[in-house]
């Protein structure tokens, strides 16, 4: 009996130690090995950096895009500011559009094309000069510029213009715009349109037309005949083109100020943008990640994962990977690894961390993003084009993740 | 020895609820909100996996590092206000008129203390009600002009509109006049709010209702609108969590004036008290319809009922009427009075709560502003650096999230005035 006792009180004991080490080590100190600088940092050049003048093709890995890749790294990042042609350093958007790069800043819409930038504001036409969004479609080649007041299709060299007292657009401050061919799907801050190119008809997705909780869209993207809308605070909404029906995503837990659990569904209800791709929705909110596969959905927070923020302003997808603007930091992931890109504090040289979640790699690149606080950015092929709180940023695929390494 | 070993599992145990102690099981010393652990979400059955706003949201943009204007460059330091100046509504445009009052005085009282550096504050008032998410465009119209922060507004929707765009166009912004609970749990780092909302007046309405006054059997009758929908929703999650769940609920639609139906059900569902819900004109319809019908059930309801309109439209049966509201006007000392006799002198009436928290509002946005410079940014670093603000109604008390956790009042109505009394919340639970 007495035996029976001590080993029960050996146990008891084992198990308070455990967890007293669980909660020492979760308080940060496995964070505090890395910052005094253990083998896992390495100091690397990942590829040499580009100075030169513009090149968009010539400096990248050949890819294809259909095939089964392993999660790239970016580096070589090129920095573009006012001091090069911008006509502000505060990035919103930015669109690769084959040989040209449409850059949406608070100053106007600029245009990188033949190494030279070409700026437009609102007396070329420009419905504002505050440019929120940027997208170009693929069948006609028009460009749908989303600002501040209003929304412009530029094509064959003009700015037409969309606004609430000449279109059926539900709001001129427009956060979003989505070019599918014969529809634009458009995110405005009070309800969310589909513009029928071929007809000019509008649509209005609102709390009055729609399964809408709150009308406030902030991101807008369509795949495969059905369009994704970000509505602030009211989760997801899926349209179906064939049915002309609607499916909601929302937050289970239903409340603003907890995740009751992570992977049961939306994490968020304040969703910020929505990408579709490879057969995964993924959704970025002011709290966290969410990904969704069909059939489950998982969400990811920053304190036990490799996002490094929550505070994701927009998401992007390419095959099987998401690109994220967080306030901290370019995060790419593809449901297994992190691959994260942020600025060091007082360095030139920037900071790749790549991380299954349990072990992580650092790695100090010679070049960096222009800012750690990204608005958006785009990829195509093997370059990735960073809109930044300060300047945009260009950067091409160096290298791709072994995860025999982690 | 082997009697010493007894006692080890003991001293861990010990020290692990001591380390669990210190950071606090129910996770945060004072709650999201202030919210009663008793009624906070899920806490009768599930931790959750993370608690959002337990600290405050840093701002990592570069908006520091913009440019912007020199002082010597600058006539006059603009700042916006939007709100509902002009419209059908007469109990918004009313609120909204008083808001830019409120604004106004405190404006023209920092011109008279030198402005910014000898540069007088000039205000540029734009009504947000009319066309559909008006207020998006007139924050963007605000921007366009040049003004370094912003003050407003009263109508959930379009304050979530404008903070939004504030959000994208890094505009600091104080939001004096909306109740809606939802605005600051959106992780805007410009944006704070200086009055107590519907989640605070809920929970005192909780606490007076079923800790009190001990009441089991409780209906609700509320709008059809989104104000009155998440206005209450605590108030029912609340209930649920108290053991006490509606009894009966009812919606009407807006606009209606005959309740008798809604009344009646109300009536056979036996309950001990009735929480309205609505505009002004609908609760003054809904309580004298009660009392003309013979119903005598105690009538708790929103701040709104503790104004001149509501007394005015409701006449004898607003007798015993109680309800939540952000301060207690009878107990407020001289700088209160002094903007009260400022008010009367300038506009002829007496200022309401909108009025009250804009002034309050304001000056600390152009405390800021004195601070910072004009840097939108730093004026924004400023702002949302304040935990506790010395206001003319007492603190002003900020949590993480930037929401105004100031306790508020209860006030019930006999013989003619308002009595208030503090919300305290009384816990009977386990997490005592």
């Amino acid at each position: 009996m007495k035996t029976n006792i001590q080993k029960f009180a050996l146990r008891i004991l084992i198990l308070a130690a455990a967890i007293i080490a669980l909660l020492f080590f979760s308080s940060g100190f496995v964070i505090n090995i890395f910052d005094d600088g253990d083998s896992s940092t390495t100091e690397t050049g990942l590829a040499e950096e580009i100075t030169a003048t513009v090149e968009l093709e010539n400096d990248s890995v050949e890819s294809d895009e259909n095939a089964s890749q392993p999660m790239p790294i970016y580096g070589n990042w090129q920095v573009f500011t006012t001091e090069d042609g911008l006509p502000s350093n505060k990035v919103n958007t930015v669109k690769i559009d084959e040989g040209r790069i449409l850059v949406g800043t608070d100053r106007g819409l600029a245009v990188l094309e033949n190494n030279q930038w070409t700026i437009y504001t609102p007396e070329d036409g420009l419905a504002h000069r505050n440019v929120l969004s940027i997208d170009v479609d693929e069948d006609s080649g028009d460009v749908w510029i989303g600002t501040m007041d209003g929304l412009n299709r530029w094509s064959a060299g003009v700015f037409e213009r969309f606004d609430q007292f000449n279109s059926g657009l539900a709001n001129n401050v427009v956060y979003e715009v989505s070019a599918d061919g014969r529809y634009t799907w458009i995110a405005t801050t009070a309800g969310a349109n589909r513009y029928d190119t071929y007809t000019n008809q509008w649509k209005i997705f609102n709390e009055e037309t729609s399964p809408m909780h709150e009308p406030w869209c902030y991101g807008i993207t369509s795949a495969e005949n059905k369009a994704y809308i970000a509505a602030w605070g009211g989760g997801v909404l899926e349209y179906n083109n064939d049915t002309g029906t609607f499916r909601v995503y929302r937050d289970p837990d239903g409340h603003f100020n907890l995740t009751l659990f992570p992977d049961d569904g939306l994490i968020h209800d304040i969703t910020t943008g929505v990408a579709f791709d490879n057969g995964t929705l993924w959704v970025s909110t002011y709290f966290g990640l969410g990904r969704y596969n069909g059939q489950r959905w998982w969400g990811y927070l920053d304190h036990d994962t490799g996002l490094t923020s929550t505070f994701i302003n927009a998401v992007k997808a390419k095959n099987s990977v998401a690109y994220l603007a967080t306030d901290y930091g370019l995060n790419t992931f593809d449901g297994t690894t992190w691959v994260t890109y942020n600025t060091i504090d007082g360095s030139k040289n920037g900071e790749t961390i790549i991380t299954n979640g349990e072990n992580e790699e650092k790695l100090i690149t010679d070049s960096a993003i222009s800012h750690r606080f990204i608005w958006n950015m785009d990829v195509q092929d093997d370059v990735i084009w960073v809109a930044t709180s300060y300047g945009l940023t260009r950067g091409v695929v160096v290298g791709y993740v072994d995860e025999t390494i982690l | 020895m082997k009697k010493g070993r007894g006692f080890i599992p003991i001293i861990f145990l010990m020290l692990l609820f001591m380390i669990t102690g210190v950071t606090g099981v129910m996770g945060q010393e004072q709650p999201h909100a202030n919210t009663p652990p008793e009624i906070y979400p899920f806490s009768n059955f599930q931790v959750p996996h993370f608690r959002h706003f337990e600290e405050r949201l840093p701002y990592y943009g570069a908006a520091r590092e913009y440019e912007y204007p020199d002082t010597s460059e600058v006539e006059t330091v603009r700042l916006g206000f939007i709100g509902p100046l002009d419209g059908a509504h007469e109990y918004y445009t009313m609120n909204g008129q008083q808001m830019l009052q409120g604004t106004m005085l405190a404006v023209e009282e920092a011109n008279k203390e030198g402005g910014f550096n000898g540069i007088p504050f000039e205000l540029i008032a734009r009504n947000d009600i009319g066309l559909w998410g008006a207020s998006g465009n007139e924050m963007v119209a605000l921007d366009d002009m040049g003004v370094f922060a912003a003050v407003g507004s009263i109508d959930g929707n379009n304050s979530h509109i404008a903070i939004r765009v504030a959000l994208k166009l890094e505009l600091p912004m104080v939001n004096t006049g909306s109740t809606d609970p939802t605005l600051t749990d959106t992780r805007i780092p410009w944006v704070i709010r200086t009055n107590p909302d519907d989640r605070q007046f809920n929970y005192a309405l909780l606490n007076e209702i079923y800790n009190k006054k001990g009441y089991t059997r409780v209906a609700l009758i509320r709008a059809n609108s989104r104000y009155a929908r998440i206005g209450t929703r605590e108030f029912i999650d609340g209930a649920r969590r108290l053991g006490h769940p509606l009894n009966i609920r009812q919606v009407y639609y807006p606009g209606e004036t005959n309740f008798d139906d809604y009344l009646e059900n109300i009536r056979q569902a036996d309950v001990e008290a009735v929480v309205v819900w609505g505009e002004v004109d609908e609760i003054a319809r809904i309580v004298t319809q009660m009392r003309e019908s013979g119903m005598e059930q105690t009538v708790f309801s929103s701040d709104k009922v503790v104004s001149d309109l509501f007394l005015e439209l409701a006449g004898e049966h607003a007798e015993g009427v109680i309800a939540a509201y952000p301060y207690n006007p009878n107990i407020l000392g001289a700088d209160y009075h002094k903007f009260v006799e400022n008010y009367r002198e300038r506009f002829g009436k007496n200022p309401g709560w909108h009025a009250v928290h804009a002034y309050d509002g304001t000056r600390i946005l152009i405390e800021s502003i004195k601070i910072a410079g004009l840097n939108k940014a730093l004026i924004r670093d400023e702002l949302t650096s304040f935990r506790k603000h010395q206001g003319i109604t007492g603190d002003i008390i900020l949590d993480d999230s930037w929401n105004s956790i100031t306790p508020v009042w209860l006030a019930e109505f006999n013989d003619g005035e308002f009595t208030f009394w503090q919300y305290q919340w009384i816990s009977q639970s386990r997490y005592q």
